[in-house]
């Protein structure tokens, strides 16, 4: 019958492309001993969404393949992502970003064993005992030098882990000019540890004048302090609310409700000393009753930001109306900077005390420099002056707005166009030139939240060889200059001096060398396969003894690095196969419409 | 004239594979001679258009002439692939509620007219959302949402077969439905299957284009959607790089043009009552 | 009305039902059965395991699917969508309707409406007078419905918006909390209207023009317009008589589209940051919210039936020729 004949050659095409899709043969392949892949071959998963981070993936696939590491980028919704990689476990290696705080408590207790359990933050399942024992003392230290020893030790064994830092981005705001007056913090001048900028900026001498519209890419998710847990929500909520002390500029904690503390029983004991003049929005006064309510609560119900507090803290007690003492079970350096940097908000005790700890709080009442006006949902938050704020003069805001836009491009449109004046978080750094390009428009660049890593799956990959011959093989810089176009800082080890400053350990650091990586793989057993293109386990090196390998080998090495690295572009195999499909399909189409037409 | 040779003759036809053939012809050439691939950062971010780079550089230094290339590839192939499992679909329902009729066929033709009026984007979103994006889950959520066109065009068509005179005399003879199914209906039935398959194609690269440009479909290959998402990502209008969001949607465009032209050519030539 | 009339109205009604309580259980199927887990993206994924326990307990995940159905099904009749998992604490009913819903409604209706007016009038008027005009209109048509909606939206929101500075970037208003007239109000949200609402027009003129255009050229050829031609009838009274010809085909494309009505259009309503149920989706998909996700599929397979339902009573009146019979669509 007619146009049979083209459905049998569609057919034999898929037959065809099949057998070509069929794999190649390669070369001889070993079993690899536990805890290394057989083939240096990783799935990345990666968030399209934070370009800083899924940009630096890419550009680390490209350097990885260079000494014949695979890398396939897997790009999820954080939705998916998330639990993959912090509850089931199910990945190989996965890019990210990690919000830095002024305390190096988070960061540290990422590697420390308890952490690596579902809805723990060693989400790359780290175990070292040495580690753990250190993290432990270093929580306990007694003073910046103590703590600083220990934590540089830390650094040390972890740099050679599963966790592989690339960079701190630089926060890029683009603001209108005509505001005055900001602080400049790591974080930018908004971040929520700055609490200065918007107390004491402005843009007209008239206070109706001072409305500060700002972009948020989306709508914030929660107005409660004790559950919220994203930096959207808490921006609005830490201008509603106030903490018991806070940090200045240079991260140094100092009083804020709390007009004074006092150190007591060898630092077992802090009394703070609260201000009278504190009123919430309502007109209440700020008592100490709030705030031995707002730690009860929150550390009782182990909400997220108490909890780093609560392994510090055993007890809270009212002493009179505005004294509060705070006991602790262990005495340390960092309980101080943990209440100030962890976003502790004190509550008023009337308005929750018959409320559920995730209740919806419509109106939020607190003590803060802003009120609650209106909300419109997935639109707009109107917050304005509270007149009565403790710390007198100030804000010299007089309304501001949230609007969500969710699309960078249409942000920076809007900032420029004058419909807000910045964004929530960092601009695109390739929206800069054109920025400066305007005369209405300021760009402050200052480190930013952002630490982007990679990590690996410590639970399947524990050889910590492999990880270093990985840091080897990635160019830091090159990474800065691609993903972020130059606006980061190449960071080695966890904690970067941005934002801990002498606390970061300055010896570590891997340079850039591709060479080392190879010879350490080929050290590791791993041998480059031209044809599939990446590094496969052929069983421990040369069957010379190493001793005497070491001295007389190395000029032999050194020509089958080059040749190793020389052919490391493959094209991807199935890319061909798929355009070969297409070609077959297309070609058999055309064919039958002209075998019809012949007829 | 058979039904074949009508098209093949129609202008519009004509216009329609010239636009295609072009466009992947070029992209051919260009895979082939270029030295690059898709995952190469060959030089600097956003350079602008010029004769090494003729469609400029993205936000990674990787050649856009390049990406263009492999995506025209990629998004004919998800266009075409899942316009084959529309068809096969379509094929399918579309034969069973002619031949059959009475209740099969009221039953069958309600949930089409219905699902047509749902929005297709809509459910396929959803899908997405729940499958998880990758190119097969992709062309798939595409079949699923794309089926109940090509189910009525190829019911019409059935029923017009039906009254073939051969068709007519084999009734007469008392063959079985199953039997003129498979022995007078289906042989027949090349040109409404490539018409559909070609229909289905325009209708499932848009979709495609779509999900991808919204960061839906499957990242990792490079489509001309996914082309536009990340040029998106990199604010590349307002940073001045045209070239990554105009040259991928002219492409898109011309490509859904030339299918329409088909299209049209097809339909005005099926003759087929509705 | 005839009993011939309310035979086919109850019928239809019946129709219109059970495709309903089939579009529901549908609902629960890829909601439920379809792999992924929906409880795996349930909130913050650090939070602890028993509270996430709580919260599954809470939204009644941990029961067998068979009392999972039953809940929903006594759920939806109390008209309780569920509750978000994203906005803790808020009903689904509480974030489709209100704003986002209005904002929608309006965007889509008057997109609708003028791209139908607009579309219908020029499809009439070309397909009558045929020639040069209508190939010129015809193919310009035709190209630009080969246009991809989002890349037509990023195009018009950065000339029109930023380069010209004629239609504001974002947003549907520019005040937030200034109390202003009403009329200024309301000039101000069409103001913000005018960018989604050219790119939706852009986007559904040429289905209402190429339908009805193609309708009405072809009932040009027909008999009864030759013979009344041939009457002597004028021109002008020959194209009334078209006319509800392409009506039809209007209210045709209107009833297969009214679903967007309420859905809103994902593409132009993110690009221009509008409030609506289009955004609403893609923000909830990208959150992974099922809970709203199901609501707006839900609200549009009641959408869906009540718009074909209405399509079929309006065929009646305006086509004499399509009783009881069914409908020809396209």
């Amino acid at each position: 019958m007619s146009g049979v004949k083209p459905l049998y050659g569609m057919i034999l095409g898929f037959l065809i492309m099949f057998s070509i899709m069929a794999p190649m043969a390669s070369i001889s392949q070993k079993t690899p001993p536990p805890g290394l892949p057989e083939v240096l071959e990783f799935e990345m998963l990666s968030l399209p969404w934070f370009p800083q981070s899924d940009k630096a993936a890419e550009v680390v696939a490209e350097q990885l393949s260079k000494v014949g590491i695979k890398v396939k980028l897997v790009r999820l919704e954080s939705a998916v992502m998330y639990p993959r990689i912090m509850r089931t476990f199910d990945y190989d290696s996965f890019a990210l970003a990690v919000s830095q705080t002024p305390n190096p408590v988070g960061m540290l207790l990422a590697f420390h064993s308890s952490e690596a359990r579902p809805g723990g933050s060693n989400y790359w399942g780290y175990v070292n005992a040495e580690v753990d024992s250190l993290i432990d003392k270093a929580l306990t230290a007694r003073s910046e030098s103590e703590l600083k020893e220990y934590a540089w030790r830390i650094q040390e064994i972890v740099s050679k882990g599963p966790f592989i830092p690339l960079f701190v981005s630089q926060n890029i705001q683009i603001i209108r000019a005509e505001w005055k007056n900001y602080t400049l913090m790591s974080g930018g001048i908004i971040e929520v540890y700055n609490r200065w900028s918007l107390l004491y900026m402005y843009k007209s001498d008239k206070p109706e004048e001072n409305v500060f519209r700002i972009a948020f890419p989306a709508d914030i998710l929660s107005t409660n302090p004790f559950m919220a847990t994203d930096l959207r929500s808490l921006w609005v909520i830490n201008l509603l609310y106030d903490p018991l002390v806070a940090l200045d500029p240079n991260f140094k904690v100092i009083p804020w409700l709390a007009e004074r503390w006092e150190v007591r029983d060898d630092g077992k004991t802090y009394v703070f000393y609260l201000r009278k003049d504190v009123r919430f929005h309502d007109g209440k006064s700020l008592t100490a009753d709030d705030v031995v309510f707002t730690f009860k609560v929150g550390i009782g119900n182990k909400t997220a930001r108490f909890a780093a507090l609560a392994q510090f803290v055993e007890s809270v007690e009212k002493v009179d109306d505005y004294t509060v003492m705070f006991k602790l079970s262990k005495p340390s350096y960092l309980f101080l900077l943990s209440l100030a940097t962890n976003l502790v908000y004190i509550v008023p005790r009337h308005v929750w005390i018959d409320k559920p700890i995730d209740w919806g709080n419509p109106e939020p009442i607190g003590t803060g420099p802003f009120k609650w006006h209106s909300r419109k949902p997935g639109e707009s938050i109107v917050l304005v002056r509270n007149p009565d704020y403790f710390v007198k003069g100030v804000p010299r805001i007089s309304t501001i707005v949230v609007r969500v836009i969710p699309e960078a491009e249409t942000r920076f449109l809007a900032i420029k166009r004058g419909e807000v004046d910045m964004e929530r978080y960092s601009a695109l750094p390739t929206l800069v030139p054109e920025a400066q390009r305007d005369p209405n428009l300021r760009v402050i660049v200052t480190p930013d939240i952002w630490l982007v890593y990679i990590a690996f799956n410590f639970r399947r990959f524990n050889d910590t060889r492999l990880f270093e011959a990985i840091n080897y093989a990635i160019n830091r810089e090159e990474v800065v200059k691609k993903a972020v176009l130059g606006y980061g800082s190449p960071v080695y080890t966890i904690l970067n001096k941005e934002w801990y400053g002498d606390l970061a350990n300055r010896n570590v650091f891997f340079e850039y060398n591709p060479q080392k990586a190879i010879q350490i793989l080929e050290s590791m057993g791993y041998k480059y396969d031209a044809g599939r293109g990446v590094m496969v386990y052929v069983g421990p090196p040369p069957t010379t003894p190493p001793a005497t390998k070491a001295p007389t080998e190395t000029p032999a090495t050194t020509p089958a690095t080059q040749t190793t690295t020389t052919p490391v572009r493959v094209t991807e195999a199935p890319n061909v196969a798929v355009i070969a499909l297409i070609l077959v399909i297309v070609v058999i189409a055309v064919i039958a419409l002209y075998l019809l037409r012949r007829r | 004239m058979s039904f074949a040779s009508r098209v093949s003759r129609d202008p519009l036809f004509q216009a329609g594979l010239a636009i295609l053939l072009l466009v992947t012809l070029i992209a051919l050439a260009w895979r082939l001679y270029s030295p690059w691939t898709s995952k190469d950062m060959v030089g600097a971010p956003f350079q602008s258009p010029s004769i090494e780079h003729p469609l400029g550089t993205d936000d990674l230094g990787r050649d856009v002439m390049t990406l263009v290339s492999e995506g025209v590839f990629i998004t004919l192939f998800v266009g075409l692939a899942s316009a084959i499992l529309i068809a096969t679909i379509g094929l399918l329902v579309g034969v069973t509620a002619a031949v059959f009729r009475g209740l099969v066929d009221a039953i069958l033709m309600r949930i089409v007219d219905f699902l047509l009026s749902i929005p297709s984007l809509v459910v396929a979103l959803i899908l997405v959302a729940i499958l998880k994006p990758s190119i097969f889950n992709v062309i798939l959520v595409i079949a699923i949402v794309g089926w109940p066109a090509s189910a009525r065009l190829v019911r019409a068509y059935t029923l017009s077969l039906m009254e073939a005179p051969y068709v007519e005399a084999s009734r007469a003879l008392g063959s079985s439905l199953t039997h003129i199914a498979l022995r007078h209906l289906i042989p027949n039935m090349t040109p409404i299957v490539l018409g559909s398959i070609l229909v289905g194609t325009r209708a499932a690269i848009l979709l495609e284009s779509g999900l991808s440009f919204l960061g839906l479909g499957d990242l990792e290959r490079v489509s001309l959607g996914t082309i536009l998402f990340y040029a998106r990502r990199s604010a590349a209008l307002i940073s001045g790089a045209y070239w990554l969001i105009v040259f991928p949607g002219l492409l898109i465009m011309l490509i859904i043009l030339a299918l329409t032209l088909i299209t049209l050519a097809i339909e005005r030539n099926l003759k087929v009552k509705e | 009305m005839s009993r011939e009339f309310a035979y086919y109205l109850v019928h239809r009604f019946f129709q219109v039902i059970v495709i309903v309580i089939l579009g529901f259980i549908a609902a629960f199927v890829i909601f439920r059965l379809l792999p992924g887990d929906p409880t795996i993206s349930l909130l913050d994924p650090r939070i602890p395991p028993e509270a996430r326990e709580e919260l599954i307990k809470r939204f009644g995940l941990d029961k067998p699917i068979y009392e999972q159905f039953l809940l929903y099904v006594a759920n939806l009749a109390r008209g309780d969508f569920g509750y978000s998992f994203v906005y803790i604490g808020t009903p689904v009913v509480e974030v489709i309707f209100g704003e986002r819903l209005f904002n929608t409604v309006v965007l889509m209706s008057s997109a609708m409406l003028t791209s139908a007016i607009l579309g219908t009038s020029l499809g009439l008027l070309m397909g009558f007078r045929g020639g040069f005009p209508d190939k010129l209109f015809t193919s310009t048509l035709y190209l630009l419905a080969s246009a991809p909606v989002f890349w037509v939206g990023l195009l018009i929101q950065f000339y029109l918006g930023y380069r010209l500075g004629l239609i504001p970037i974002a947003g549907t208003t520019s005040f937030y909390f200034e109390e202003v007239p009403l009329h200024i109000l309301v000039l101000d949200y069409v103001h913000h209207m005018v960018g989604p609402l050219i790119v939706l027009t852009m986007f559904f003129t040429p289905l209402y023009y190429i339908y009805v255009r193609n309708v009405v050229s072809n009932v040009r050829g027909e008999d009864f317009v030759l013979t009344l031609k041939a009457i002597g009838l004028s021109d002008l009274r020959i194209l009334l008589r078209i006319s509800r010809f392409a009506l039809i085909a209007t209210v045709t494309i209107i009833a297969n589209e009214s679903a967007l009505l309420v859905v809103g259009a994902v593409f132009t309503e993110t690009i221009f940051g509008w409030n609506g149920v289009g955004r609403l989706l893609y923000d909830s998909i990208l959150k992974a919210d099922y809970p709203v996700l199901q609501g707006i599929f839900l609200l549009t397979i009641v959408v869906v039936a009540t718009a074909n339902f209405t399509a079929d009573i309006l065929y009646y009146f305006l086509d004499p020729r399509i009783k009881v019979r069914g409908l020809a669509r396209r």
